[in-house]
């Protein structure tokens, strides 16, 4: 059973009664004699700003020592250059060197790139110009430094490259999942509609006040009724008389109204929840596309290995271990084949189509003022969603060409000629004509089971059956959920003949269960 | 230069409790990390306070903003070292479910919301947590999190449906009747 609002409520309730934590007094007090310390040390930094102590600082007297051994080393380099020797141990040594300081410089240079402003060039130079004087020629103190300053540098430009592109990397990747999973609630929230949960809870509501309003009026009426009957002030009573059943009227256009709402919701949300499914599958597919080539690269690449293997004289257990690890990825490339899922969306296009068509009927058979009002709400509703898309894109530049990358992909769908093979429409008897129900027997719809288009071929018949399953236990129990107002020895025979009905007749079974149950409750 | 340290301290006393508990929710109530966290947060506010500017919003958000940076680091430094409630349960650092049988019906309740909780991802945790367990309000959260207001609401919703979700599916007959 889902959780109705009362129940969400009692969990936000519980959610803002969660206990709040207190600091323990011990780490207190460690925070404020830090803060005490900090306090001091930047009160003296204010008297006698000693910029010593800043790791910028520490970093520049790094380069200005590095920039007194490139002097050292392009002497010593020209010096060896211009007076020939037999000796080596210098140049060498001068290499060692130069590698530190290109590396060192390398990193200068990138940390200038990723720092903007203040920290330029030339204030390094004015740096190292400060402290050119002080600086004593160790080589082990350089050749340290060079390699701290070169860690510090590198560590910098990656604390720098993640805290700006990896963070806005992750948010864009974390929108698009949850832009994925709108989708999908949509289709949530239709199957809730479907069960007649939303609407019919909201226009149950309004017809209850207004059949209480109607009550009460009617019994005034019955009171004005026995008033004229005893003849008392009776031209002011059918006046009264007169107002109640005005007011009677509006009431009953109300309810008609709520119930003509309701409907449009519901039809509205129909349509678009149809299309997200739609567009979401084709998405899906694409990917899949994508995903199952570059498997088959792989695919392709471990039967070279494979071969190189047995070429170097692997072990049976070996060679083994590696097939078996290529059929595992073989299975996995199957199982999510493309083909199935190109099914799904076709599918999905027949019931967009059909809802469309319904939606259709339904609208050509208003009144021309309703069809305006009709129009009118619909534009309002699609202007809602249409401004949160924009809303979404808008703070997420960075989704934007994403999304316009998978817009391409579904108008590229879109423009494709219809490839799905005509399916065998099997025809399925009358579910439920009222409250006489006839499903197909088991036998012939196991024997229909196997005409199914054959998915088989060299898939994995396991995984396959997995997602069926899942799939199908979620359609049984919206077919429950739409047989419930029947008679509970009608509802344990549909529910007997649907157990082993396949996901294609399931479906079929859902759609007219759904249309027989709407039926129902138009009559009522 | 904006440097007060009476006025930081002042700050600090407003918000320490929420924020030490923001972080102890936001670490699975590893107590530990999350007592060497806030002081890494607050020293880091203490040292940039020069650039806070209450024009651009409050000391809570702003703190709040680096609190979740800091989060942000950390876990991509340690690979999210996280221990699940069964691990707490087991280093006696959370109460069991067991043992809060023996309590009050709400510390039951609340028992399970913690581990409802733990099923979400770090993103709908942040927003469940800020909204409903730090009390922040929607447009707070934005700007902490320097999205758009309706966007925000767009999240909260969804999480506190995963929510739902989820703590139905670990706890099935608890609203049947």
């Amino acid at each position: 059973m889902s959780m109705k609002n009362n129940e969400l409520k009692h969990i936000e309730g519980l959610l803002r009664k969660s206990p709040q934590f207190h600091l323990s007094k011990k780490q207190d007090e460690k925070i404020l004699k830090a803060l005490d310390g900090l306090h001091v040390l930047k009160a003296r930094n204010q008297v006698t700003p000693d910029r010593s102590f800043h790791p910028f600082m520490l970093l520049f007297k790094g380069f200005a020592t590095v920039a007194f051994v490139v002097a050292i080393f392009f002497g010593t380099q020209y010096y060896f250059n211009k007076v020939p020797t037999e000796t080596t141990a210098p140049a060498q040594v001068a290499g060692t060197y130069s590698e530190h300081i290109r590396n060192a410089r390398v990193a200068l240079a990138k940390l200038e790139m990723a720092i903007t402003g203040e920290t330029s060039f030339s204030f390094i130079a004015m740096a190292v110009a400060e402290n050119e004087d002080s600086i004593e020629v160790d080589e082990n103190l350089i050749s340290d430094l060079t390699e701290e300053m070169v860690e510090e540098t590198q560590a910098a430009i990656e604390s720098l490259g993640e805290t700006t592109e990896t963070d806005t990397l992750d948010e864009a990747l974390d929108e698009i999942d949850e832009l994925q999973t709108d989708e999908i609630e949509v289709l949530v929230g239709v199957s809730e509609v479907i069960e007649g949960e939303t609407v019919a809870e909201t226009v149950a509501a309004a017809l209850d006040t207004t059949i209480e309003q109607q009550e009460a009026i009617s019994e005034s009426i019955y009171e004005v009724d026995r008033a004229i009957e005893k003849g008392e002030k009776k031209t002011v009573i059918q006046i009264k008389k007169v107002n109640f059943e005005n007011k009677r009227k509006l009431v009953q256009e109300n309810i008609k109204k709520a119930v003509l709402d309701g409907k449009r919701e519901k039809d509205f949300i129909l349509e678009h929840a149809a299309e997200a499914k739609v567009r979401h599958l084709v998405i899906k597919e694409k990917r899949l596309q994508n995903k199952i080539l570059h498997a088959g690269q792989v695919l392709n690449k471990s039967t070279e290995d494979l071969s190189d293997l047995v070429k170097q004289g692997a072990t049976e257990e070996e060679i083994s271990d590696f097939e078996e690890h290529m059929n595992r990825l073989r299975s996995a490339v199957e199982a999510d084949s493309p083909e199935i899922l190109g099914d799904v969306v076709r599918e999905a296009r027949k019931e967009l189509e059909a809802k469309k068509m319904e939606l259709k009927h339904r609208f050509e058979s208003l009144s021309e003022e309703e069809k305006v009002e009709f129009k009118e709400k619909a534009e309002e509703k699609k202007e809602a969603y249409q401004e949160r898309v924009e809303e979404f894109k808008e703070s997420h530049p960075e989704v934007k060409e994403i999304i316009i990358e998978e817009k391409a992909v579904i108008k590229e769908e879109a423009l494709k000629p219809e490839q799905a093979p005509i399916q065998k429409e099997v025809p399925i008897k009358e579910v439920m004509i009222e409250a006489d129900v006839e499903l197909p027997d088991k036998d012939e719809v196991l024997k229909t089971e196997e005409d199914v288009p054959n998915v088989e071929g060299e898939l994995n018949r396991l995984e396959l059956e997995k997602r069926i399953a899942e799939d199908r236990s979620v359609i049984i129990h919206k077919i429950i959920e739409h047989i419930r107002d029947l008679p509970p020895e009608k509802q344990a025979i549909i529910k007997a003949r649907i157990k082993d009905l396949p996901l294609d007749k399931l479906k079929m079974v859902l759609a007219e269960v759904i249309a027989n149950y709407r039926k129902r409750m138009e009559e009522e | 230069m904006r440097h007060n340290h009476r006025e930081f301290l002042e700050f600090y006393e407003e918000i320490k409790q929420k924020l030490f508990t923001f972080l102890n929710y936001r670490l699975n109530f590893n107590t530990v990390i999350a007592e060497d966290l806030m002081m890494d947060v607050v020293v880091k506010a203490y040292e940039n306070f020069e650039k806070y500017n209450p024009d651009r919003g409050s000391f809570k958000n702003w703190i709040f903003t680096i609190a979740n940076n800091h989060l942000k680091n950390h876990w991509r430094g340690l690979k999210k070292e996280m221990l699940s409630l069964d691990e707490l349960e087991e280093k006696g650092i959370f109460p069991s479910v067991q043992a809060d049988l023996r309590k009050t019906h709400n510390d039951i309740d609340q028992a399970k919301v913690y581990r409802a909780l733990e099923g979400l991802s770090e993103s709908e945790k942040e927003i469940i947590i800020m909204h409903y367990i730090n009390d922040l309000s929607y447009s707070e959260i934005a700007e902490i999190m320097k999205k758009r207001e309706g966007a925000i609401r767009t999240q909260l919703s969804r999480a506190l449906k995963r929510f739902r979700k989820k703590y139905e599916a670990l706890y099935p007959n608890e609203y049947e009747k």
